[in-house]
This record gives C-alpha cells, structure tokens and sequence, in this order.
C-alpha cells in the first residue's frame, strides 16, 4: 500500500514580529502565515493529498492568544483532509500548555475536527499509514525524542503494510554555525536518526529547520511554508511543502511545492563615493520594484558619503521604511565632505561658521561616537548655512 | 585732532581766559574754585553743545559775575588744518562761528553739522537731559572731574563701532558675520531647547522624550521578561518537582523493601533470643551440676590434703614434747639444788648476823655506858655553876640600881654644880675660922674652924654673943642667881641621890662598877650552864639510864641466843664487831649469789615447763583436728559416694556443661552477627528516612501542583509573545534614542563650538587694544602687569588688571581700590584713544580733570611715566589738578588759574552787570610762554560746594531713597524739580562726599551706596 500526503513544519503562527515597528504591518506578517495555510490545502487538493503532517512548531508559543487558536483551528478546519500535528520546541506540550488548554480543546472540536494532535509517543494509525510521533513534552528535552523508536513495542503496526512514517521535531545536525539572531532553533533537541532501526520506517517528517533540505535517507525539513525570517545563504531554502508518496519498503518520492508569498532579502552595501548612491537606488529598485508592503530587507551600508548625499541617502531609506513590510538597517556610512563640500563650509566668508566647521571636520575623522555626533553636526551645520 | 587754543568768556568764574596749547602735555593746575573744570566744560561744551541751546544748560554757564553771553572759542586742528571754532550760547539766540585756515566759513547748523563731522560724533539733540547727555559725549577720551573711577568698559562699548573699525585696520582679528551671528544664535536656541543649564535633557525636547520611552520601553522589557522568566522559573518548578516525586518515588520504594528485609533479621533475633534463653538455661543447670561434683571432689581432696598436712605437722612436734619433757626434768633438777643451796647459804648468813648483833649490842651497850657516865659528869658541872649564879643575883639584888646613863647625869650635875659653887665662890666670901674660941654662928649653923663657908647671901655671923658679923658678898643679883643655881643643882643631884638611894657621885660610881662586875659574872655562868645543855640535862640523863639498861638486856638477850660464845672485853669488842661485820657481809653475798642461782634455775624450769605445756596443748589440738577431719572424710565419701563413682559423675556433668556451652555460643555468634543494637537503630532510621522521604514527596507533589497552577493560562495572553514584542519595542527605542541622542549632542557641539570660536575670536579681536593698555599698565604696575578686556559682539563686559603678584585671576575692575581704578581707566582711555587716533591725524586729546584725586602723590609719579608714554606716542594730554606740583617730573607746559574777585561785590542778581571786570588769570609758568593780556588775577566765583545747601543734600538723598535709591539722574532731577546746574551740583557734591555713587545707563544714573 502506498500513500501520498503533505509534509509541513514550523508554521508558528502567531509569532510576533516583534521586530516590525508598524503595528498594521506585524499584523500584515501575522495573518499570511494563516494565510498559507489555504495555500496548503490548495497544494493538498492539487496533488490528492489524503493527510498532512505538520512536524512541529504550529503555533509560536505553547501559550498563544485566543484569536491565534481561532483564527488557526478555522484555517485548518477548511483543509479536506486529516491534518497530524506534534507539538515542537516552541509549542511543546508542557504544562499549562495550550494543547491541555479548554479553549484550544474547544475551538478544535468545534472548527477543526480533522485536526489530530499526537501527544503520545506510541504508533497512531490512519487510513493509509502508521504514524510514529515523537512530540516535544518540554521546550528542551534532555533526551532524544526519537529515542523510542530503537525499541519499539510489539503492535498490529508489524504485520501492517502500511508505510511507517515518522514525526519529528529537532535538530538532526549541529546547526550552530548556521543560527544567527532570531534562531530560536531546538538545538538541544537533538534527533539522532542514525540510531534508528534500519528499514523500519519509511519516511522521517522533520520539522524545527526552516529551510526545506534533505536530512537523511528518506527523510526531510520541509521548512517552513512562508518564511519568517531572513534567508542564510544559497541552500536555505524555504517557503515550500513537500509532496510525499511513499509506500512500505520503498524509497519515497519527494516533490517540493512552493507555498511563500512574502520576500525577504538581505543586502549589504558599500559606498566609494557619492556616484555609489545612484547605483544602490538601481539595486533597490530591482530587488522590491514598485511593489508596496510586500517584501522585507536587512540593508548593511557602509563607506562614506559626502554631506549632502548623505542626506538623500537618509531620504531614500525613509522612502525604503515606508515600503517595505520591515526594514532592517545598519548604518554605519559616515559622513566625508567632498571637496566642493570642504570648501563650501571651512572657506566660507563668516569666520566662526568656518572655524566651527574644520573643527568639527577635524572630529569627524577620527572613530568613535564623539565622531560620530560631529558628522551628525556637520550635517546640521550644512542645512544651517543653507537655511539661512 | 589737536586743540590748540580756547578762550572762554563770561563763563561763570571766567571773564575772559585763554589757554594756549603748545605741547602734547598741558598741565593745568590751581586751586580749588579756580575755574578749571569751568575751563575744560567750555571747552567740551563748544565742541559738543549747539549754541542755541537754552533752558538750564544755557543759564548754567551765564557768570554771575560778568555781564555777557558766554562765548567759546576754540582753535584747534582737524583733517589736516587748523580750525577756528567760536561758539556764543546766549540761548536761542546763540552762534557758531567756524572758520577753516585753508579757506572755508560755516556758521549756526552748518557749522555745528562740520563740527560733529570733523569730531566724528553724532549730533547729540536737544530736550531733556541735554546737559547729562552732552557731558557723555567724548567720555572716552573725557574724564571729568570725580569721572575717574568709572568703569571703562562703559565708554569703551559706546565706541565700539569705531573701535571695530579701526582694531580691524590695525590688523586686530576679524567679527564674526551677519550669518555667524545667526546660525550661532538659532544653535543656541536649539542646544537651549533640548538641554537645561546643568546639561541635562529639557522638559518637553525630543530628548527629554526619548529618554522617557526608552525609560519606558526597558521597564516593559524588564516587565516582560521577569513575566516569562516567571512562567520559565514554574516550568522549572514543575520540572523539578516531578523529577523529586520519581526520585522520592522509587527511593520510598527502596526504603521498604530495606525495611522488610530489616523486618526479616528483627524476627530471626527474636527467635534467636528465645534458643538463647534456653539454652542458657540449660548451660546453667549443667555448669550448676558440674559445680557441685566438683565442690564436692573439691572438698574431700581438700580434706584430705588438710589431715595429710596435719599429720605431718604434727609428727616433729610430738619429738618436741618428748625433747622438752627431758629439758624440763634437768632443769628441775638444777632448781631443787640451787634451792638447797641458797638455804644453806641462808643459815650461815643468819648465824652471822646473830653473831653480829651480839657484836653490835655488846658494842651499844658499851657505848651506852659510856655517855650516861658524861651525862653524869655534865650534871655535876651544872649543879655548880647554878649555885654561883645565884649567888651571884643575890649579890647583884644588893647593889643600887644605877645605870650608866643615870651615873652620865649625875656626873653631869655634879661637874655643873661644881662650876656654880667654883663661879659662887668667886662672887662670894669664904669663911673660914682658922682659929677662934668664940663660936662662931652663922645663923644656927655654928662654924667650927678650919671650915670654910662660902657666903654667898647676906649672911650674919655670929661670932660669940656679942659680935654679929654682917657679910655681904659681892655680885650684887648675880650672886643671888648662882646661889639659886648653886642651891638648885645641889637640891636636884640630892634628889637624884635620893632616889637611888646613894649618898654620892662617887658612891653611884662605886656601884655602877659593881654591877657591871657581877652582871659579868652572871652572864658567864649563864654562859656555862648553857653550853652544858643544863635544860636538857634532866631528860638526856633519863634516857641515857634507860638506853645503857635496854642495851645491856639486848646484850644479855642475844648471848643467850648464842651459848658458849665468848664476848670479848670491852675493848676489844669494836674490833670483833667489825669482823663480825665482816663474816655477815661475805656471808649475805654467798647468799644472794646463790639465791641467784635459784632463781635462775627457777626461771628455766618455768619456761621449760611452759614451752613444754605448750606444744603439748598444740599437740593436742591437732590431734584433735585430726580426727575432726578423718570425720568430716568419712562423711563425705558416705554422702557423696566412693571415689570411683564420684570420678564417672564428674567428667559426665563436665561433658554436660561443655555441651550447652557451646550450644550457646553458636547461638549467640549467630545473634552478634546479626547484630540486634544496630538492626534496631537501623529500624528507627528507616522509619525516619521513610517518614521524611514521604514528606518530601508530599511536598515535591505540592510544588509540581502549584507550579501546574502556575502554568495553567487561558489563552488572554502570551507571555512569549509580549517578551519579544518589549524586546523588540526596546531596540527599537534605543535605537531612536541613539539618534535623538546624537542629534541633540550635535546641536549642544555645535553651540559649544560656536561660542568657543566667538570668543577665540573675540579675543583675537581685542588683543591690539588690550596690549596698548597693558603697555600703559606696565608703565604702572611693572613688567608683568596686563589687561585682559573682554569682547562680545554686544561690547566690552568686562575688564581685568592682571598684576605679576596676582598670579592668573586678576582683579575685577569693579574690585580694584579707586587708585587702581583711576590708573586703570586712565589706561583704557589712553589705549582707546590711541586706537581711535589714526581717524583722527593720528592725534586725539585726552582730558583728564582731576583724575588721579584718590592716588598718592607716590603713584602720581610714577603714572608720569605712563601720561608720557601716551604723549610720545601722538595723543594730546590735557591735566587738570590742583596739585601741580605733583606733576614736576612729567616735563609739561604748566598753566595756573588763581581765583579772582571781580573789583564789585559780586552780583545778588544777573542784572547787576554794569561794573569793570576782570577775566580769570592764567599764569602761564612756562619759561618764554606768552603771557596773556589782563593779568590781573581775578578771584573765583564762591566756590559751588558753598553753594549747596544741606536741605539741598538731605532732599536730594531722600528723594534718591524714595524711588528705591537708584534713579537716572532726569528723572531724579526732574522728580526734585531742580534746574540741572543746581541738579549737577549737589549730585556732585556729594558723590565727592561718598554720599551717592555714579551709576551707568544712558544720561547717567545716580546710587545710594
């Protein structure tokens, strides 16, 4: 008997976005990781679909609000088929947790009654398969989650011809490397699929890893299907669900649909002069176009700029914040008056306005935050003396 | 500019005064009241005042003392050439006359419009204040009287235009720009809004606010952070407590299965102990059997060992007995005949005592004999002595009891009676018939011849019948009285003599030597008898008969006792009684030798006999313990069996015993194994650990359940959520906190730097000015000295003396003492005037009226050197004192004004103007100086002082202290509704006085101190 079904992960709905100041754009990010969920059961219905495993991570919090509750048992509710979910690093089913919560144990029953949460590690059957779940008890488990499949109980599961597909949520791998700042990664949850028993299982479903890639043999991160935070290099590659067909003792087919819809982009620049500029505003328009409220950026600008081109870099950024859903910015340029700008200021007629401004470029060149508040005057001064 | 000459006329004191200025240094000197600041007032007054001035000002400088206008006029050169200036202040009907040298008239507007023009100034107006403001023109280079101590920089910022100006040509620094002035003013105002005087942020700036979020946004972070940490610390909690309660869990398990196990061995003890008890039991009933047989085994062996040992005991003592019984015969033996001896010994012994005792009676009785013979003889002798004593008291009896002392007094009157009738007869007539027949009587007493008569009387003899004599002896009384004496000591020694019953003195004589004759003789017989023992005589003799008749029967007695024994004779019997004496004593000796040796052998026959009785008493007890115990055998063995069948029983019960005993052993090893002490105390502390490991749990269940409560949310919040969204609210806030940061210190750098750069500037600025002053104070003050004038775009605002002796800070103008004061400003107003100079043919005058009025003259010399300076450096120095003389070394064209009477009293009213008079008469001193026409000295008018009143003073003072003592002296003068003459002078009589000070502002300003 073969199967077909759809492997997901790390949703985590209702994450924050703590980091997005605007309060309408958060809440843009919020609702499209609900929104991917119709994108999903699109997926699902598309490619036949007969159940979804989400590998972790479905909520945000093990205690999210209310409305994260409602507004995710509606969305999963609209899914045409059964949808299994253990809990992951960031929802685990501690204590006082949501899944031991009357209002999620309401909201289920009543809008997502397809919805089947595994707490228990022991094997689950459904229709077209055996399900091995191996749920996060605690936000850090000391011990391998997977730990129970080396020894596995005798069950009707033996004789079955259904495949065995595992679910799991970990990391497989030190990713310690690859973690940058809003990782919250279950490194210490570490699954060590080496140690399982060789050709019992059929496909291993992971979760934790945001990046759809390929762990092990037969068995995958799908990643997260819209993505929520900033790519890591060239192999990270996120924003997909992954369409499994699988059948007892074969190897897996594995296709990758894409699901994402928000662009998230990093850039880094590096002025050399004034004339840079024109080519960042290139570079910008390429990356986001004209379009609005749709794309995130981490922008890293470095160099340094005359004063009056800093100052329509300082403009342009504006104009970038007011765009894009997030804009991430380190800037570092400084500020190094051209020679028409050098000469405009220190060798104008008003002495104490020259005198001020050799000073202050005397300051500006040297490091520090004492530099740093002289460029920034050396700006001010700049619009004075072109203000009055 | 050069003022070459001025004439005044009927200006107050003065007529008509020339003063020609020849030099640079002009010194005018005079007394009080001579006119000088009057002099140098018109001279300021004919450049600065317009003609047609009236009111108060123009009658101000109408002399009481001369008829006409006043008039002015001034020769002086400007731009170039030289000027004639005549001005006529006769109110509105006043001229200015101005005349050039190389061509060129002005008259009334005009003239005064080129005057202002050459001079540089402003047309000063009219109207109020007109005097006050006219006297603030050229103060710079005008020190009026009392103005010296004014502080410069006042005068200095009303030049500062022309300052800038020329400190610029001069190569000082440059001003800063219109536009400088403006960016630094709108930084300024923006550094002012965000930040406080202290630095800090201002209340309302962008700042102040971001701070505040920030503030806000950490404590929500904070807030946020302890909430989740809270429900972290709870996870934990319930972690922990359900790790204790698995722990608790299987160590509870653990302890019971210890416990029964324990429970186990408590139960093996117990039975254990009951085997124990038993078996002890038993281990004592057989040790208790094995006892008795062994006691009894004990006691025959023990009895026979006694009787063996009794036996042998007893075995030499019987040859002891046998031994003694042997000694004791001897010795009884030994004893008999020591006792027949010594009986022997005692019969001799007693013969010779009986001999002896005869020996010694016969000798007694002898002796005896003998002294009742003495005793005898001794009767005989006593019997004669008694027969002569009393014979001799018998004597004795007979003779006249006269005593020696009685014989002494008889004597006695006897010598004295014979010395009366010796001195008696001397006196008296001696009578003596040597032969008569007639009888002759005297008295009856009839004398016979051949006796004498004394006569110591009257004395009538008779002689015959017929014939009566008459003698009367001589001596008169004296006669009579040793007749008396004689008579007396006769009658007394009679009387003695009677009583004795002797005739004489020598008669007493005679028996006072008899009885001490015969008293000898008594008492030698005394003497005899006593010696004799006479008394005892009688008793000795008596017993002496009977002693002699005892002895004899005691001799007869104890020959009697001894028949046939031969008593020697008498004289031989002392020797038999010693040889007698003898025998007995040899005799006694063999006696008590052997008595000795009885009582030796005695002696060892009774030890003998005791040692004997002894043993055999020992002998005896033994032997009857002997047979106590051969008993005592025979008993035993009948109760306890024959020796054999006590030999079988014995070794059974031991076997017995030794049995049980190790029976009880085994057990007891078992038991210490087991060891009971510890399995008990182990039970306690199970039933402890138990009780405690419950307890835990218990609690551990507790914490689990509270740390679940603690968990358990509903879903309204997030905790996870609101912690990364006030982190993130954080940074963000930092981050425009950083900005805002940056910003407002930029502005607060660039106001900074700005108002460094103003004053770098500033500094730059001023420096040619103050090192022309500092080159003035040097003069003063030494080497070190200097002037530090500070510059802002609005003036000068403050001016500092920095003496060598100072170090850096430097005085304050307003601090230095009014000497300082005076060379400091005098100082400035060179150094201004020096910098002004070049506008002005590089020559500008400078007035200085009594100037130096508070320095010593020691000072005043040495400031000389700075007036000179200023001279040789171009400027025209014009000096007012009254103290010339001060002045001597300066080297300067010397003028003085003497006070003059006009030649009429002076006028009570300006219309008394008809009379001759005479001009104020500068004495020119200067050798070869033009003398000017009209010497005649003229007296000053009545000095202004006099002329104030105190009313004045005390109104003036009192009006000042009404509006708060400070006032602009218009609005005093106007509120005191004086004219300004009169105004001026009281306020200037009393600043003199320190009664008021000067103040600044515009037309002046008046302070109480």
């Amino acid at each position: 008997m073969s199967t077909r079904f759809l492997h997901t992960a790390d949703w985590q709905l209702g994450k924050p976005f703590a980091r997005v100041s605007d309060p309408e754009k958060r809440m843009a990010l919020q609702r499209e990781r609900v929104a991917v969920i119709d994108r999903i059961g699109l997926a699902a219905r598309e490619s036949k679909a007969e159940f979804i495993v989400v590998a972790g991570d479905l909520f945000d919090s093990p205690t999210p609000s209310k409305n994260t509750v409602a507004a995710a048992c509606g969305a999963i509710g609209k899914l045409e088929c059964p949808v299994l979910v253990i809990p992951g690093n960031h929802d685990h089913a501690g204590p006082g947790t949501l899944w031991e919560q009357p209002f999620f144990l309401h909201e289920r029953e009543s809008l997502a009654p397809n919805l089947q949460v595994l707490l228990k590690r022991a094997p689950v059957e459904v229709d077209t398969a055996w399900i091995f779940p191996c749920p996060l008890l605690r936000r850090a488990e000391a011990a391998d989650p997977t730990a129970w499949l080396r020894a596995l109980p005798d069950g009707p599961w033996l004789s079955s011809t259904k495949p065995r597909i595992v679910l799991a949520h970990g990391a497989t791998e030190q990713f310690g490397t690859r973690l940058d700042e809003e990782d919250e990664s279950s490194a210490t949850n570490l699954l060590d699929l080496s140690r399982l028993p060789g050709s019992v299982f059929d496909y291993v479903a992971l979760g934790d890893w945001h990046g759809t890639y390929e762990a092990g043999p037969n068995a995958w991160y799908s990643g997260t299907p819209e993505l929520d935070r900033f790519p890591k290099g060239g192999d990270y590659n996120p924003g997909k669900v992954l369409m499994v067909e699988v059948a007892r003792g074969q190897t897996p087919i594995v296709n990758e649909i894409l699901t994402r819809r928000f662009g998230w982009h990093e850039l880094s620049f590096d002025f050399s002069g004034d004339a840079a500029f024109d080519v960042l505003r290139d570079t910008l328009e390429k990356t986001c176009g004209g379009r609005v409220g749709e794309d995130l950026m981490r922008l890293t600008l470095k160099g340094a700029l005359g004063v009056e081109t800093k100052g329509k870099l300082q403009a342009l950024v504006e104009s970038l914040g007011a765009r894009l859903l997030r804009l991430d910015i380190e800037d570092s340029v400084r500020i190094a008056p051209t020679a028409d700008e050098v000469r405009e200021l220190a060798e104008r007629p008003d002495p104490v306005t020259a005198r001020v401004a050799s000073r202050l470029m005397e300051m500006a060149a040297a490091q520090g935050e004492e530099a740093a508040v002289a460029q920034a005057a050396l700006c001010e001064l700049y619009s004075a003396c072109h203000a009055h | 500019m050069r003022i070459l000459s001025v004439t005044v006329r009927n200006y107050r004191v003065h007529r008509e005064l020339t003063v020609n200025f020849k030099g640079p240094l002009t010194l005018i000197g005079g007394p009080n009241e001579s006119g000088k600041s009057t002099l140098v007032e018109a001279l300021h007054r004919a450049f600065f005042l317009r003609a047609r001035t009236t009111g108060e000002t123009q009658k101000s400088m109408i002399s009481t003392c001369w008829n006409g206008a006043p008039e002015v006029t001034v020769q002086f050169e400007a731009a170039g050439t030289e000027y004639a200036l005549t001005k006529r202040f006769s109110g509105a009907t006043g001229t200015t006359r101005l005349a050039k040298a190389a061509g060129g008239n002005w008259a009334g507007e005009e003239a005064e419009a080129e005057i202002a023009a050459l001079l540089k100034v402003e047309s000063i107006g009219k109207g109020r204040g007109l005097s006050e403001r006219v006297s603030q023109q050229w103060l710079h280079l005008w020190a009026w009287q009392g103005d010296g101590v004014r502080n410069p920089t006042e005068y200095a910022t009303e030049q500062k235009d022309d300052l800038v100006k020329r400190l610029q040509d001069s190569g000082g620094g440059v001003l800063q720009s219109a536009l400088d002035a403006r960016i630094s003013q709108q930084f300024a105002q923006e550094s002012a809004a965000i930040f406080t005087q202290a630095g800090n942020p201002k209340a309302g700036s962008e700042l102040e606010k971001a701070e505040e979020e920030l503030a806000q946004a950490v404590e929500n972070d904070r807030r946020a952070a302890e909430r989740l940490n809270k429900l972290q610390e709870e996870a934990n909690n319930f972690e922990q407590a359900a790790q204790d309660i698995a722990r608790l869990t299987h160590e509870l398990r653990g302890l019971d299965e210890q416990k029964a196990a324990l429970q186990a061995k408590l139960t093996e003890v117990e039975q254990l102990r009951g085997v124990e008890s038993d078996q002890a039991r038993d281990l004592t009933t057989a040790e208790s059997k094995h006892s008795t047989l062994k006691q009894h085994e004990s006691a025959i062996g023990n009895a026979r060992q006694s009787l063996a040992t009794l036996r042998a005991a007893l075995e030499p003592k019987s040859e002891q007995v046998k031994s003694l019984t042997a000694s004791s015969e001897a010795a009884h033996k030994s004893a008999t005949e020591a006792g027949r001896r010594l009986d022997e010994a005692a019969e001799k012994t007693r013969l010779c005592r009986v001999r002896r005792d005869l020996a010694s009676a016969c000798v007694r009785r002898d002796e005896r004999e003998a002294a009742l013979k003495e005793l005898l003889a001794r009767e005989s002798q006593v019997l004669s002595q008694s027969t002569l004593l009393e014979r001799l008291n018998t004597e004795l009896a007979s003779v006249p009891d006269v005593t020696i002392a009685k014989l002494g007094k008889l004597e006695g009157l006897e010598t004295e009676l014979r010395g009366c009738e010796a001195g008696l007869r001397a006196m008296a007539a001696g009578i003596e018939i040597t032969a008569g027949t007639v009888t002759v009587r005297m008295g009856d007493q009839v004398l016979s011849p051949g006796e004498l008569h004394v006569i110591t009387e009257n004395t009538e003899l008779t002689i015959g019948e017929q014939c009566r004599l008459k003698i009367s002896p001589g001596g008169g009384t004296a006669l009579q009285d040793a007749r008396a004496k004689v008579q007396q000591l006769r009658s007394e020694l009679q009387n003695q003599l009677d009583a004795i019953g002797l005739r004489s003195v020598a008669a007493a004589r005679d028996a006072v030597a008899r009885r001490k004759e015969l008293l000898g003789d008594i008492r030698k017989a005394k003497g005899s008898l006593e010696t004799l023992k006479a008394d005892e005589l009688p008793n000795d003799l008596a017993k002496a008969k009977a002693d002699a008749a005892a002895a004899t029967a005691e001799m007869e007695r104890r020959a009697g006792q001894l028949p046939g024994t031969v008593i020697p004779d008498e004289p031989d019997r002392a020797f038999w009684l010693t040889s007698e004496d003898r025998a007995l004593d040899v005799a006694e000796r063999e006696e008590k030798e052997a008595k000795h040796l009885r009582d030796t052998a005695a002696q060892a026959l009774k030890s003998a006999d005791a040692e004997l009785q002894a043993y055999r008493t020992e002998v005896n007890e033994q032997e009857r313990a002997m047979e106590r115990v051969s008993a005592q055998i025979e008993l035993l063995v009948t109760t306890h069996g024959q020796d054999a069948a006590r030999a079988l029983a014995l070794s059974e019960a031991a076997q017995a015993d030794q049995f049980a005993a190790a029976a009880l052993n085994g057990t007891r090893a078992k038991l210490t194994a087991l060891q009971p002490d510890l399995l008990k105390t182990d039970h306690v502390r199970l039933n402890r650990a138990l009780e405690q490991t419950a307890d835990a749990k218990r609690d551990a269940e507790k914490r689990r359940f509270l740390a679940e409560a603690a968990l358990r949310l509903d879903g309204s919040e997030n905790p996870q959520e609101a912690r990364a969204l006030a982190a993130a609210r954080l940074r963000s806030v930092e981050k425009l906190h950083a900005g805002a940061r940056r910003k407002a210190e930029a502005i607060r750098l660039l106001d900074r730097l700005y108002r460094e750069q103003q004053q770098a500037l500033a500094d730059e600025f001023t420096q040619p000015l103050a090192e022309r002053i500092s080159a003035y104070l040097r003069c003063l003050f030494g080497p070190g000295a200097r002037a530090v004038m500070t510059f802002s775009p609005d003036g000068f605002t403050e001016l500092k003396l920095i003496r060598p002796t100072e170090g850096l800070g430097g005085g304050d103008f307003d601090t230095l003492s009014g000497g300082a004061k005076e060379q400091v400003a005098a100082a400035v107003r060179l150094a201004l005037a020096e910098i002004l100079a070049p506008a002005h043919d590089n020559c500008l005058p400078v007035v200085l009226d009594d100037a130096f009025a508070y320095s010593d003259p020691d000072r005043v010399q040495i400031l000389q050197r700075m007036l000179d300076l200023a001279a040789s450096r171009g400027l025209q120095l014009i000096i007012l004192t009254c103290n010339p003389s001060d002045y001597a070394a300066l080297g300067a064209q010397q003028i003085t004004l003497r006070p003059e009477l006009p030649q009429t009293a002076p006028a009570s009213s300006p219309s008394n103007g008809a009379a001759q008079q005479g001009p104020t008469a500068p004495q020119n001193e200067e050798p070869g100086a033009d003398l000017p026409s009209g010497q005649d000295e003229l007296e000053a008018s009545v000095p202004h002082s006099a002329l104030v009143t105190r009313e004045q003073r005390d109104q003036f003072v009192a009006c000042l202290a009404q509006v708060g003592g400070k006032a602009s002296n218009a609005a005093l003068r106007e509120r005191l509704g004086w004219g300004e003459d009169a105004y001026r002078t009281v306020k200037e009589d009393l600043v003199a006085a320190g009664q008021v000070l000067r103040g600044k502002g515009h037309g002046g300003s008046v302070i109480l101190p």
